[in-house]
């Protein structure tokens, strides 16, 4: 395997460019859609100021997706000082199955799903129902997506080969399935 | 098996390019196609959703078929034999992408399913779509061979 480790930081820091490429494009979206608000009267926040606070964080992910993308060597100098030339080989077995892959996916979604439950769990107190007819449906809705979710989470972190053997993926005549 | 810098490239942009598609999938069928069937709602929030879906689409379709633009854009080294190499692990990165949005979608059917109690256009019309997400990021896990053979071919 003849990569640097310099240039693993180099993809991984443009990926995450993309990664701003999309968030702007979602906050110049939401600021548009504030724009529309402004002066109108039905909308219950103050829509001028959360459209101004939409441009900034745009203005943000405008800056960070240039550096990230063309700008990548300035960063990596700035965040890992060692040197450009420093060819230590990457080398990762446990990163080269699928099994680890959907173990990370499942630990996304335990982590997501846990939060998401801890933050509805407390409406199924009988103390903290505010408005029972509003809090009991919305309480229902979230516990269940987030259960469904976590049940999921857990198959994939503890049987991770789980979704090849469920659903049977058609093979590459070439190549058997899990293995990157 | 010799893995080289341009493959890691290629198979990382293709899997990122592949989670934008299967993102603006997802994201039109359980809310543009609903929102749009709810006609009370103000066009600008529709017209928004569909801005982003296809802008996650077009950079999706750019990431996965025209991988070469994007890493002569952003590497601009000259193209190697390596980089026509044929990608093997591409499989198991839409497999992945499949996985994802499985457990995704999941969430949202059973979240849907709830809501469509009280049959509305847009809580019926989103639970379909939901449906058709999930149903979607299940061909993903289950044609990943040939799906990967095409994106092969055309990327």
């Amino acid at each position: 395997m003849n990569i640097t480790i310099h240039q693993v930081r180099d993809l991984a820091l443009k990926i995450l460019g993309l990664i701003c490429v999309l968030k702007l494009v979602l906050n110049v979206a939401r600021a548009a859609h504030l724009a529309t608000l402004v002066n109108g009267s039905t909308y219950p926040g103050n829509a001028a100021s959360e459209m101004w606070s939409e441009v900034a964080v745009t203005v943000f992910y405008l800056l960070a997706t240039y550096f990230l993308l063309f700008r990548t060597q300035y960063l990596l100098g700035l965040i890992w000082r060692d040197s450009e030339t420093d060819l230590e080989s990457l080398s990762a077995p446990r990163i080269a199955t699928a099994e680890f892959w959907v173990r990370l996916i499942g630990v996304y979604f335990l982590i997501w799903s846990i939060a998401d439950l801890a933050s509805v769990i407390w409406q199924w107190l009988p103390g903290f129902r505010r408005d029972p007819s509003f809090t009991s449906d919305f309480t229902i809705i979230n516990t269940l997506r987030s259960g469904v979710m976590l049940l999921l989470s857990i198959v994939c972190v503890r049987w991770p080969d789980a979704p090849f053997r469920l659903f049977r993926p058609v093979p590459q005549s070439d190549e058997e399935m899990p293995s990157l | 098996m010799t893995t080289d810098i341009h493959l890691i490239r290629d198979a990382t942009l293709k899997g990122f390019g592949l989670y934008c598609l299967a993102y603006a999938v997802v994201a039109m069928l359980s809310q543009t196609v609903p929102l749009l069937l709810t006609l009370d709602l103000p066009l600008v929030a529709w017209a928004a959703s569909l801005f982003v879906n296809l802008s996650y689409a077009a950079l999706g379709y750019l990431c996965v078929f025209r991988t070469h633009t994007i890493t002569r854009a952003f590497w601009r080294e000259e193209e190697t034999e390596t980089m026509q190499t044929p990608l093997s692990t591409l499989t198991v990165v839409v497999s992945l992408v499949g996985v994802y949005f499985l457990i995704h979608t999941a969430g949202l059917v059973m979240y849907f399913a709830w809501e469509a109690r009280h049959p509305r256009v847009y809580s019926v019309a989103t639970l379909i779509g939901t449906i058709a997400a999930l149903a979607f990021a299940l061909s993903l896990v289950r044609q990943a061979g040939p799906l990967a053979r095409f994106i092969q071919k055309r990327g």
